[in-house]
C-alpha cells in the first residue's frame, strides 16, 4: 500500500483555494511536497494535535492494504487531485478540497476487473501528542484513553469523530452527504514508536464495472469546547442537513400535539393545540392493513392475524371516508398532520410474503417478524426494505397518492431508525452496501433515507415541499436524522437517564426535538397509596426536570408535559423560540461546577440557558465569549427582559446569577456594543410588547460607541436617547459617545400593530355575558379570511366556555362595511399589513393570506398574555387529584 | 372460599407456621395439598445451583447486554438464603428470570417475593399453543416498582413523595392465572421492564390458585379466646371464630383447636391471629414466615 500523508507543516493559512499543489481548507492547510512526495498538512490551531493524515485502501477479503502508488498530483479546479496506480484491475483516485470551513478528502475506486470487490477506506489522522488528549467516537468520550477506544457500533453513532486537547479540535469522519451501511471510528493510543492515530473507516462494494466514491471530512478548531467545536464546523460545512427543509411546513418547527387532533379533533383542538405550541400531529396508523397505506381493493379482504377493531373494521369505501373527513377536520385545526408510516420498513406478513417477497429482510442480528398487536393491532408485521425493491416501488406510488388524495403536510415516519441488514434479490443493485461475517448487505437506513428524500420531492396544494418527522431513538442509523425535519424521542427526559436524548440532538443539529410519552406517574408511585399532594409534588418535580432538561438540550415538550401545568405552560414560549431559534454546540458560556449552560442561536438572537442541578442555591457568574458570538459585547436581560447587570472585560460579558435549586435562568441578548472594551458595565432592561417596546441600558464606559439593539421582528427603533439627549440613529444602530456613566434609553415602535398595547389588548371583543364586537368580513372574503374569522370566534369561545366556565360566546360574523359598534375587520387588502385599533374597529388586513395569518396569529400571541391560562384540560384522574380543586397544577412559592 | 370445621380432629399435615412469640401458645398451618408440594415451580428457592449460577432458572432477554444477573450470595435472599438477583442497566430492552413448568387446565396463582432499589418489574405466567385452531394461550401479569433509587431522588422527587417499597424489605406479589384447553406449558417470568433497576426474587410458589387452609392452635396451658385469619388488604376477616356457630360465645376456644378454611385464594397473603382469655395477642403469616 502506498500511504497518502498529509503531514504538517507550518504553512501560511491565508490563500484560500488552491495554489498550485497547495489548498487551504478552512483551518486546514494542505501543501504537496515534490520532493518527498507527501501532502503536508497544518492546523490553525495546534501543530501538536495533528502531525498527519493518511488515506488507507484495505482488501476486505484479505485484508491486506492495496498496492498503490501515487501517479500524480495536480490541481483540477479548486481541489487537489491525486491518481493512483495500481496492478490490480482498480482505478483509485482522490481529491481534496474545501467546502465552507470543511476539508474533504473524496476517495473513488472504479473497479475495472470481472469480480466483485470489497474495499475498505480510511482516513486516518495521527496525532503526535497525546498528553491531555480526550475522544469523541460518535457518541462516547474518553479522556486520555490509554487503550484502543470506540465503540465499533454503528447504530447510534454520529458519523464524526473528534480528538482535542486544551489548544485545539480536530473533527474526522464521513461527510454528511455520505448514506453508508456501515462506518466505524476508533483511536489507537501510542505504542512504541507508533504515534497515536484517530480513524474513520468505511467499505466499498463494487459490483465489475462499477465506481463509487466515498467522501471524508475533517476540521479543526479551537479546543475549550471539545468535540462539540467539531460538531458546530459539521454543521457550518453542511448548514442545510442540520435544519429543517427550506421548502416544507415550518410548522414542523414546534412540538408535537400528541393526538389533540387524531384521530379526533374537537371543538378545542385548534386552541390548546395553539397554546401548547404543538404544530404536527402523529396521525397514528391512518390505514387498514400495513403496508397498504392507500387502502386499495385489491388488498383491502385478507385474513388478519387478529379479528380488526374499531374504524379498522369498517367498510372500505366507509373507512376512506371516515380518514378523508378525520384529515380534513385535522387540518382545520391549524397543525400539519403527519400520516404515519412505519417507515415504510414494516409490512403486513402476508402482504410481504406473497406480494413483495423481493422486500424480506432475514437478519437473525435483528426482530424481522412481530406477532404481537402493534401498527394496526390485527396484524402481524414483517421487516422489509423499501427501496429499489417492488414494496419500495409501490411505497413511493402510494406515498405519493395518499399526498394527493388527502393534502397533508408531513409523513410521520415511525421505527426510522434503520435496523436490520438486507441482502435479498436487488442488493446488487444497492448503493452504501458493506459487508461483515455473512457477506455483503445494505442496512434499512439507506432505504430510510431515500424514502425520505423521495417524500421531499413531493409537494402538497399550497406549494409546500411534505416534510418528514420521525421517531429516529438515540440508536439510531445517523442518516435517519439527516433527512428527518423534525423529530420526537419516544420517551421522557429521564427516560434511561439524564443525557438519553444528547446524541440525538447532536444527530440533529439546528432541527426542533420533542420529547414523547408523558408523566406516567405510575412508574414512580403507587398511585392508589398515594395522597394528592405527594402525587403533585411528583408531578413538580418531573415537569421541573423536564423544563431543565427541555432548556439544556433543545427539546419542547409535548401537551403530555405541559397542558394543565403551570410552570411548563409559563416557559412555553421561551422553549419553543429556544429550539425554533437553533441549538448551538458551542456554549460559549463559561459556568461553574454544577452550573451547566446552552446557548440558541448567536448575535442578537442570542439565548443562554443556565441551571443546576442540586439541591442548594448556587451564586456565580456566567462569562459569555463575545467572539464566538458577536463582533462587540452582548449585553443581556432575562427571557422576559427583567434587569440584569452585565460587566464586561476581557472579552467577556459576564452575569452574575443566583440560582435556587429548579430553578432555571434564560438570558436574552438585548444589545450589542461595539467596541467591546469601551463599556465595563451595563444594567440592561427590556419591555417589549407587540406595538411598542423600551430598552433601557446604564452604562458605564468611556469613548465612542455603537449600539445595536435587539429589535423584534414586529418593532423598529423609533428613538434612542442617552442621558436625557436625543441620539443619532442610524437604521438600528445607534452612536454614542460615553463618558463615564449614563442611561440610555431606546424606543421601538411598529408599523403593523397600534397604536398601543393597551389598545390592542383591552379591545372589547366579548364578555361572560355575550359578544361586544362584531367580525366583518368581504362579501368576496376567501377561505383564510373565513378561517381566520372563525379562528377569532374560537378563542373567545375558549375563553369564556371553556376557561371561564361561562355560556359558549359566539362573535357574530357579518359580511360587508362595518356597522356601528365595535367591528373587527379581517381583510386581504391593499396596502401595509396592519392590526390598528382606530375607534370602535379593529383592523386586521394584509396583501396576502399568508401575510394575514401571520399578524393575526402573533396578534393571538399577544391576547395570549392577557387570556392567559394553563387550564387546557386536566385529563388524567391522577393529575385531578394533584389539583386538587384547582383547574392546574400550581407551584408552591416556596419550591 | 368455604368453611369446614373439624374439631378437635388433629389433621396429619404440614407444619407451616408455629410460635409466633415466647409463650408456648403453638399455631400450625396446613394446607391440603401441602403448600410446598402443590408447587410446581422448580428451585423455588434458588438454593440450587452453582455459585452464581442457579439451577433451572434461565435469563430471557433481546438484550442479554443489558443486563447483570446471577444467584445472589448466601444472606440475600428472602429468609437469609439465596435468591434470583438481576440488574437492568438501561431501558433498551426488558429482561426476566424464567422456568417453564407443566400445567392442565384451571386457575394458578404465581407469586412469590422481590425487593428492589429501582426500576419497574414485570412478573407473569405466559404461554401460548398456536398449533391448534384456535391457539389458546394466557399472559397473565403482576407489575411492581419503584423510584427510591432514581437519580430524581430527591432533587426532583423529594423522598416525601414516595410511596415505593423499601429497598431492604421484601414484598409478596401475585398473579392469577387462568390455563385454558390445550395449553400444556406455562412459563413463569420474573423482570425488569423496560427500566433501569434492580431487584431479587425469591421463594416463588405455582400452584392450585385455592388450597384449603388448616389453622390449628394449641394454648399449651393459656385458654384461646379466639382466632382470626385476615388477608392482607382485605378489610373484612376470611374467618373469626366469634362468627363461629361451633364456637360458644363467652367460652373459650377447645384445645387444640382446628378449623379448615376451603378454597383459600392462593394470591392472597394471611395474618392468623390467636388470642388468649389474658388479652395475649399471637400472629403468624401465611405464606411467609415458614416459606
Amino acid at each position: 500500500m502506498k500511504r497518502l500523508l498529509i503531514i504538517v507543516a507550518l504553512l501560511a493559512l491565508s490563500v484560500p483555494g488552491v495554489l498550485a499543489q497547495q489548498l487551504q481548507a478552512g483551518n486546514i492547510a494542505l501543501h504537496w511536497d515534490a520532493a518527498s512526495e507527501t501532502l503536508q498538512a497544518t492546523s490553525a490551531y495546534d501543530p501538536q494535535l495533528l502531525s498527519g493524515l493518511a488515506l488507507q485502501f484495505t482488501d476486505g477479503r484479505t485484508q491486506q492494504p492495496l498496492p498503490l502508488e501515487v501517479e500524480s498530483v495536480a490541481p483540477e479546479g479548486e481541489a487537489l487531485a491525486i491518481r493512483y496506480a495500481t496492478e490490480r484491475p482498480l482505478q483509485v483516485s482522490a481529491t481534496c478540497s474545501m467546502l465552507r470551513e470543511g476539508l474533504i478528502v473524496q476517495a473513488t475506486v472504479q473497479n475495472d476487473g470481472a469480480q466483485q470487490e470489497w474495499i475498505a477506506v480510511a482516513l486516518s489522522a495521527t496525532i503526535s501528542s497525546s498528553d491531555g488528549l480526550s475522544v469523541f467516537d460518535g457518541r462516547n468520550v474518553a479522556v486520555e484513553p490509554q487503550e484502543r477506544f470506540g465503540e465499533d457500533e454503528f447504530m447510534g453513532r454520529l458519523q464524526i469523530s473528534s480528538a482535542w486537547n486544551a489548544d485545539a479540535s480536530l473533527g474526522l469522519g464521513l461527510a454528511s452527504t455520505e448514506l453508508r451501511s456501515w462506518f466505524d471510528h476508533y483511536y489507537l493510543p501510542p505504542e512504541g514508536d507508533a504515534p497515536a492515530t484517530l480513524t474513520t473507516t468505511t467499505q466499498l462494494v463494487l459490483e465489475p464495472g462499477q465506481s463509487d466514491s466515498v467522501s471524508f471530512w475533517a476540521a479543526s478548531r479551537p479546543g475549550e469546547w471539545g468535540f462539540y467545536e467539531s460538531l458546530d464546523a459539521c454543521y457550518a460545512t453542511w448548514p442545510e442537513l442540520y435544519r429543517r427543509g427550506a421548502n416544507v411546513d415550518p410548522r414542523v418547527d414546534y412540538g408535537g400535539a400528541q393526538y389533540r387532533v387524531w384521530p379526533n379533533a374537537t371543538e378545542w383542538s385548534a386552541e390548546i393545540c395553539r397554546r401548547l405550541y404543538a404544530g404536527w400531529e402523529w396521525c397514528y396508523a391512518p390505514f387498514r392493513r400495513t403496508g397498504d397505506i392507500v387502502g386499495r381493493e385489491r388488498f383491502w379482504d385478507y385474513e388478519p392475524a387478529r379479528e380488526p377493531t374499531g374504524v379498522r373494521a369498517m367498510p372500505r369505501e366507509e373507512y376512506l371516508q371516515w380518514r378523508r373527513e378525520r384529515f380534513a377536520a385535522g387540518q382545520a385545526t391549524g397543525v400539519v398532520m403527519g400520516f404515519y408510516v412505519p417507515s415504510q420498513v414494516w409490512c403486513e406478513e402476508q402482504l410481504a410474503r406473497e406480494v413483495y417477497p423481493d422486500a424480506l429482510i432475514e437478519d437473525p442480528t435483528t426482530r424481522t417478524l412481530f406477532t404481537t398487536p402493534w401498527v394496526t393491532g390485527h396484524d402481524n408485521e414483517r421487516l422489509v426494505f423499501p427501496y429499489r425493491t417492488s414494496f419500495g416501488d409501490q411505497s413511493r406510488i402510494d406515498m405519493a397518492e395518499v399526498v394527493e388524495e388527502l393534502d397533508f403536510r408531513a409523513f410521520a415516519f415511525d421505527t426510522a431508525g434503520g435496523r436490520g441488514k438486507y441482502r435479498g434479490p436487488a442488493l446488487a443493485e444497492l448503493e452504501g452496501r458493506a459487508w461483515d461475517e455473512s457477506g455483503v448487505y445494505c442496512r434499512n437506513n439507506i432505504a430510510v433515507a431515500r424514502l425520505m428524500q423521495f417524500v421531499h420531492t413531493l409537494q402538497v396544494s399550497d406549494g409546500h415541499d411534505v416534510a418528514v418527522i420521525s421517531n429516529p431513538n438515540p440508536n439510531c442509523a445517523y442518516t435517519s436524522v439527516l433527512y428527518s425535519d423534525s423529530m420526537m424521542l419516544e420517551g421522557e427526559p429521564w427516560k434511561v437517564d439524564r443525557t438519553y436524548g444528547d446524541s440525538l440532538r447532536w444527530m440533529a443539529g439546528q432541527k426542533t426535538l420533542t420529547w414523547w410519552e408523558g408523566y406516567g406517574p405510575d412508574t414512580f408511585i403507587d398511585l392508589e397509596q398515594a395522597s394528592g399532594e405527594q402525587i403533585a409534588m411528583l408531578l413538580r418535580g418531573l415537569a421541573d426536570f423536564t423544563l431543565l432538561q427541555s432548556l439544556r438540550i433543545g427539546y419542547i415538550p409535548p401537551p403530555h408535559f405541559t397542558q394543565g401545568y403551570e410552570r411548563l405552560v409559563e416557559w412555553l414560549p421561551a422553549l419553543t423560540e429556544c429550539v425554533t431559534t437553533g441549538w448551538q454546540p458551542v456554549t460559549a458560556a463559561r459556568v461553574p461546577e454544577p452550573i451547566w449552560a446552552t446557548r440558541y442561536g448567536g448575535g442578537l438572537d442570542t439565548l443562554i440557558a443556565l441551571a443546576h442541578e442540586t439541591a442548594d442555591t448556587h451564586e456565580f457568574e456566567v462569562a459569555i465569549q463575545n467572539a464566538r458570538l458577536a463582533e462587540g459585547a452582548l449585553l443581556f436581560t432575562d427571557y422576559d427582559g427583567s434587569e440584569r447587570t452585565n460587566r464586561i472585560a476581557d472579552g467577556e460579558t459576564r452575569v452574575p446569577l443566583t440560582m435556587p435549586t429548579r430553578t432555571p435562568v434564560l438570558l436574552r441578548a438585548q444589545a450589542e456594543i461595539i467596541p467591546a472594551a469601551a463599556v465595563t458595565e451595563a444594567t440592561v432592561s427590556a419591555d417589549h410588547g407587540v406595538s411598542e417596546g423600551v430598552l433601557r441600558i446604564s452604562l458605564s464606559g468611556d469613548g465612542a460607541v455603537t449600539i445595536r439593539p435587539r429589535v423584534p421582528a414586529e418593532l423598529q427603533v423609533a428613538s434612542a436617547r442617552f442621558a436625557g439627549a436625543a441620539c443619532a440613529v442610524t437604521g438600528d444602530a445607534i452612536a454614542l459617545d460615553l463618558d463615564g456613566q449614563g442611561e440610555l434609553e431606546v424606543r421601538l415602535t411598529s408599523a403593523v400593530f397600534g397604536p398601543n398595547d393597551e389598545a390592542l389588548l383591552d379591545f372589547p371583543f366579548a364578555e361572560a355575558t355575550g359578544p361586544t364586537s362584531t367580525i366583518y368580513l368581504a362579501a368576496d372574503a376567501g377561505a383564510t379570511e373565513q378561517y381566520l374569522a372563525a379562528r377569532l370566534q374560537t378563542y373567545f369561545r375558549y375563553w369564556f366556555d371553556r376557561i371561564e366556565g361561562g355560556d359558549a360566546v359566539t362573535i357574530p360574523v357579518e359580511t360587508g362595511a362595518p356597522a356601528a359598534g365595535n367591528a373587527v375587520v379581517i381583510r386581504v387588502a391593499a396596502g401595509e399589513p396592519r392590526v390598528q385599533v382606530e375607534g370602535d374597529t379593529l383592523f386586521i388586513e394584509a396583501q396576502t393570506d399568508e401575510q394575514l395569518s401571520a399578524i393575526f396569529f402573533r396578534y393571538l400571541r399577544a391576547l395570549d398574555t392577557k387570556y392567559w391560562t394553563p387550564e387546557l384540560g386536566v385529563g388524567a384522574s391522577w393529575l385531578r387529584r394533584a389539583t386538587g380543586d384547582k383547574q392546574w397544577l400550581e407551584w408552591p412559592e416556596e419550591e | 372460599m368455604r368453611l369446614h370445621i373439624r374439631t378437635p380432629l388433629i389433621v396429619a399435615s404440614m407444619v407451616l407456621l408455629t410460635f409466633a412469640c415466647a409463650s408456648a401458645v403453638e399455631i400450625t398451618v396446613s394446607t391440603d395439598p401441602p403448600y410446598e408440594a402443590a408447587n410446581l415451580a422448580q428451585n423455588p428457592g434458588v438454593e440450587e445451583g452453582a455459585d452464581g449460577d442457579p439451577a433451572i432458572w434461565n435469563l430471557s432477554t433481546a438484550v442479554p447486554a443489558n443486563f447483570t444477573v446471577g444467584r445472589a450470595e448466601e444472606g440475600e435472599g428472602r429468609n437469609g438464603t439465596r435468591a434470583l438477583h438481576m440488574i437492568a442497566h438501561d431501558d433498551v430492552m426488558s429482561g426476566y428470570w424464567y422456568q417453564s413448568v407443566p400445567v392442565e387446565p384451571g386457575d394458578y396463582v404465581f407469586r412469590g417475593w422481590y425487593r428492589t432499589t429501582g426500576g419497574r418489574m414485570l412478573m407473569y405466567a405466559h404461554g401460548r399453543n398456536t398449533e391448534i385452531v384456535p391457539p389458546v394461550g394466557v399472559d397473565a401479569r403482576a407489575f411492581h416498582g419503584s423510584s427510591i433509587a432514581s437519580f430524581l431522588v430527591p432533587v426532583f422527587i423529594p423522598h416525601e413523595a414516595l410511596t415505593g417499597p423499601d429497598p431492604d424489605t421484601y414484598y409478596p406479589f401475585s398473579v392469577l392465572a387462568t390455563v385454558p384447553e390445550g395449553l400444556e406449558q406455562i412459563t413463569l417470568s420474573m423482570g425488569m421492564y423496560f427500566t433501569p433497576g434492580e431487584a431479587w426474587f425469591d421463594d416463588i410458589w405455582f400452584g392450585p390458585a385455592e388450597l384449603d387452609l388448616t389453622v390449628r392452635v394449641t394454648g399449651e396451658g393459656q385458654q384461646i379466646a379466639s382466632l382470626t385469619v385476615l388477608r392482607e388488604g382485605v378489610e373484612a376477616p376470611v374467618y373469626r371464630s366469634a362468627d363461629d356457630p361451633a364456637c360458644p360465645a363467652g367460652q373459650p376456644l377447645p384445645d387444640p383447636f382446628e378449623v379448615t378454611i376451603e378454597g383459600v385464594d392462593m394470591r392472597g397473603t394471611y395474618t392468623i391471629v390467636a388470642e388468649t382469655t389474658a388479652g395475649e395477642e399471637h400472629r403468624v403469616l401465611f405464606p411467609g414466615e415458614a416459606q
